[in-house]
């Protein structure tokens, strides 16, 4: 990246670079709430306080109480970890085999790539969340199964995706010259497709994150993901209907994060998208 | 070996693509022979076949009916794995420098693919020779750690025929490898070509569009149209013994800088005609002023005239 | 007067890079006038500053472009738009791109002429075809009736001056019309541009790099490198007796056919 920018930057790339570097700042920021949760959280989030139930929010517990007296600020503290751990296993199981399995169809086309691509196709023609939802109460609920049925369901995308990207670099003289220096197909792909296109492709990578972060809260909500006691976004939301009408914050604090988190990893993949505009870079 | 002997031999290749249900008629009947240390040119418009029989020696097209002969071995039905060994006798420069690279692979490592994946050698070694070749190529060794688009089109084609000759191949095809460059880079890199494909007696095939280049760097030129070659000649004397047609209209094409501005140009009517379409007669019969009845029923073969001179034409031109 | 004058044109990008510096030019009425130079020399940059269109960043920040006794860099914006087409047209290095891909050359031809005259579509249509014979396309109602993918690169390139030629502008710009050209079929383009100089008076700005073009069809040369004119004369002047070093060697670095071989 940095021998690119030997010209003088524009304004544009400028605004950009600013743009990535906040996103980034909150992200990690995010991230990091979640990881020290531990330490950051006032109280344990299964702890309950029997005389301070339905609290609305004070000093003493900032973002209120729950049914059960818990902290709904450590609660959200710790259910960062068990979101964001669950979004990012996921994204990285679904893009590593996606990108993967789109990039090899893409290159050695053919049976294999019709044969693959139909696949994609039959099961993007369910509706993406309703068939995780349907795989889940097949298969029983459970942070391992959520994964597990997200990633069967959303890893065509990135075949999808790759795929097109590979065959828009495939015939490029380069891999012409790659084959005449003696490159074996493994290594065309390794060395000469995918550094190629990997860029590309970390814009819906982080999108990715973004969505999953709303599946996962969708799929706790309708109490098909992790088990009662754990602290959840989504779960939180789903015990916070309940108490609406007396307990708004019960709702509001969990909704509100879930919001800033995906808008945070969208805005990322969005400044992403803008530093590489294809104007001002070579890829 | 001796310095003459015949290093590829092409014989009556020909190539079909299929196009909905019609056959495209890319290449019919191609013979020639490539000596070691020959150049030889192969001058036509786009779309006569050229390129096509470029990627057909570089193994990248299956012929569809022909053979091709490399020291003697046909490889034209090789196993995939037997010429994936055998290929690199057989290297290739391509017209656009900046799309024959990877754009996220450094100059350096670029240069060490050939030799890593052939013949296994570590990467410092081939590091080491990589830097040998940029110096043959005239270019400083800083190179080897530069990304492609730092580099102009003319260093990146230096760095493209460096990577061509680092396993030795027997022939180097170069396609339009002058094609996107300035008048001036464009001597410097035909002058670089000559003297690499003397100094390492290896076979060359110059592909361009440009008769007063090619001829400035071959000693034969294959004048090319429709698939076909229409005439055979001597780069040195090609202006006083061309006789087909075809290659008289290249030359008339060709605005020399000295010329005459009041004089009128002698232009060659229409344009090509479809490949699609099965020709009985010559292919130039449409566009040639010398045509005659004879021109459009029966296809004029290559015959021999003289020395490395053949042409195929019924009626050609007096000397 | 000269039609056009080109006077002291500096052109910057955003970045602060040159890509004109300090050019001055003048083209009289009927004149073919070239500007040569090797890629990246700002010969492309300066035509199209004379239309008014340079890439987003670029700016004319110091002369005057004087087409006629107007100073082309004061007009507003509507007053470039209705020149451009009117008084000067432009023919692109690849004029196919340059079309609409899923429209006929009829109707996108029509369209143009119509932009700039209130006339009927069958008058227009009458003038367009008229046109295209004018530029040897006898078959021109065929020829309106195709996509521009039906045609061949030398048709293509023969609509596109057609159409710049269509309202008789008075100035026509032509950035590389030949270069993506075979070489056949290049010179029936370098004849149909001559012609129209002949003919039917044109005057055209021709930018190339091919300097056998430039040498058989200007009136005058303007020799470009690395965003200066280092030279400007006659077509005699530039070909037969060049005065800077830069210009002898562009001239024989041309291949020529009876030039020097490397290959022995």
């Amino acid at each position: 990246m940095k021998k690119m920018m030997k010209k003088p930057l524009s304004r544009s790339r400028i605004i950009a670079r600013i743009k990535f570097a906040v996103a980034l700042l909150f992200t990690v920021l995010f991230i990091c709430f979640s990881l020290f949760a531990s330490y950051l959280a006032p109280y344990d989030p299964l702890e309950t306080h029997y005389d301070h139930m339905l609290e609305a929010p004070s000093s003493r517990f900032i973002f209120g109480t729950d049914q059960l007296g818990r902290d709904i600020y450590s609660r959200i503290l710790y259910g960062g970890k068990t979101s964001l751990l669950i979004a990012f296993a996921v994204t990285g199981i679904v893009s590593f085999i996606g990108i993967l399995i789109g990039t090899a169809a893409g290159y050695m086309g053919g049976v294999f790539d019709s044969l693959l691509m139909r696949f994609c196709d039959t099961l993007m023609a369910f509706p993406g969340s309703i068939f995780t939802i349907a795989l889940v109460s097949f298969i029983g609920t459970g942070v391992t199964n959520m994964i597990l049925a997200m990633c069967l369901t959303s890893w065509t995308g990135f075949a999808r995706t790759s795929r097109s990207l590979v065959l828009s670099i495939k015939n490029n003289v380069y891999i012409e010259q790659a084959k005449m220096g003696g490159a074996s197909d493994w290594k065309i792909l390794m060395v000469y497709i995918i550094p190629n296109v990997l860029p590309a492709l970390l814009v819906n990578i982080f999108q990715s994150i973004g969505s999953k972060l709303l599946t996962i809260s969708g799929l706790s909500l309708l109490g098909l993901g992790s088990p009662p006691p754990t602290p959840e976004w989504g779960f939180m939301l789903s015990e916070g209907k309940n108490f609406m009408y007396q307990a708004s914050w019960m709702l509001t604090f969990p909704g509100l994060i879930i919001l800033i988190n995906v808008v945070i990893f969208n805005f990322l993949s969005d400044s992403i998208q803008d530093l590489m505009n294809p104007r001002e870079s070579v890829w | 070996m001796p310095d003459n002997a015949v290093l590829l031999e092409i014989k009556n290749v020909s190539k079909e693509f299929p196009v909905k249900k019609k056959k495209l008629y890319a290449v019919s009947d191609v013979s020639f022979t490539l000596s070691r240390g020959e150049t030889l040119g192969l001058v036509g418009e786009s779309g006569c076949g050229k390129s096509t029989i470029a990627k057909m020696i570089a193994g990248s097209l299956p012929v569809t009916s022909g053979s091709i002969k490399l020291d003697g071995v046909d490889y034209t039905h090789m196993k995939k794995k037997e010429f994936a060994k055998f290929r690199r006798g057989i290297q290739m420069v391509f017209q656009d420098p900046l799309s024959s690279f990877s754009p996220r692979m450094r100059i350096g490592t670029y240069l060490c693919e050939p030799r890593v994946n052939y013949d296994h050698v570590s990467k410092n070694e081939a590091m080491a020779e990589a830097e040998e070749l940029l110096a043959k190529v005239g270019l400083p060794a800083e190179f080897l750690m530069r990304y492609p688009h730092e580099l102009s089109g003319g260093q990146l084609q230096r760095v493209a025929i460096a990577r061509a000759i680092a396993i030795s191949p027997k022939i180097l095809i170069c396609d339009e490898a002058t094609g996107a460059l300035d008048v001036s880079i464009q001597n410097q890199i035909a002058q670089l070509l000559v003297e690499l494909v003397e100094e390492n007696n290896i076979g060359c095939l110059f592909i361009g569009h440009d008769l007063a280049l090619v001829r400035s760097v071959t000693q034969r030129v294959a004048i090319m149209y429709l698939g076909r070659i229409v005439e055979f000649l001597d780069s040195e004397t090609l202006q006083e013994e061309y006789m087909h047609p075809y290659t008289e209209a290249l030359l008339d094409s060709i605005f020399d800088v000295h010329c005459d501005q009041d004089e009128d140009i002698k232009l060659l009517t229409g344009e090509a005609p479809s490949p699609l379409v099965v020709h009985n007669g010559c292919p130039f019969a449409q566009r040639c002023e010398y045509c005659t009845e004879q021109c459009r029923c029966q296809l004029p073969e290559l015959s021999h005239v003289k020395g490395t001179h053949y042409v195929a034409c019924f009626n050609p031109l007096k000397r | 007067m000269s039609l056009l004058e080109v006077k002291n044109c500096t052109i910057k990008y955003q970045n602060g890079t040159s890509a004109v510096s300090n050019v001055s030019f003048s083209v009289e009425q009927g004149e073919i006038v070239s500007l040569v130079g090797e890629s990246g020399s700002g010969k492309t940059t300066m035509i199209r500053a004379i239309l008014g269109l340079l890439p987003p960043g670029g700016k004319v920040t110091e002369g005057e472009i004087i087409l006629d006794g107007r100073n082309l860099l004061s007009l507003s914006e509507r007053e470039q738009e209705e020149l451009r087409g009117k008084d000067i047209a432009m023919i692109f290095q690849d004029v196919g791109a340059s079309m609409d891909p899923i429209k006929l050359i009829k109707s996108q031809y029509i369209e143009a002429i119509r932009t700039h005259e209130r006339i009927s579509r069958e008058e227009s249509y009458d003038k367009a075809t008229d046109m295209l014979r004018r530029m040897h396309l006898t078959d021109a109602n065929r020829v309106m009736a195709s996509y521009p993918f039906e045609l061949s690169g030398g048709m293509k390139q023969r609509v596109g001056i057609a159409m710049g030629m269509t309202a008789q502008p008075k100035l026509l710009l032509a950035d590389e019309p030949t270069s993506a050209l075979d070489v056949t079929i290049q010179a029936q383009v370098v004849h149909e541009l001559k012609e129209l100089r002949d003919k039917y008076g044109a005057t055209i700005i021709l930018v190339t790099h091919n300097m056998g073009v430039a040498s058989y069809l200007s009136d005058k040369i303007g020799v470009m490198k690395t965003s200066r004119m280092v030279e400007f004369g006659t077509r005699d002047e530039i070909i037969l007796d060049p005065k800077e070093q830069y210009t002898k060697d562009l001239i024989d670095a041309v291949p020529k056919m009876g030039g020097k071989r490397f290959a022995r």
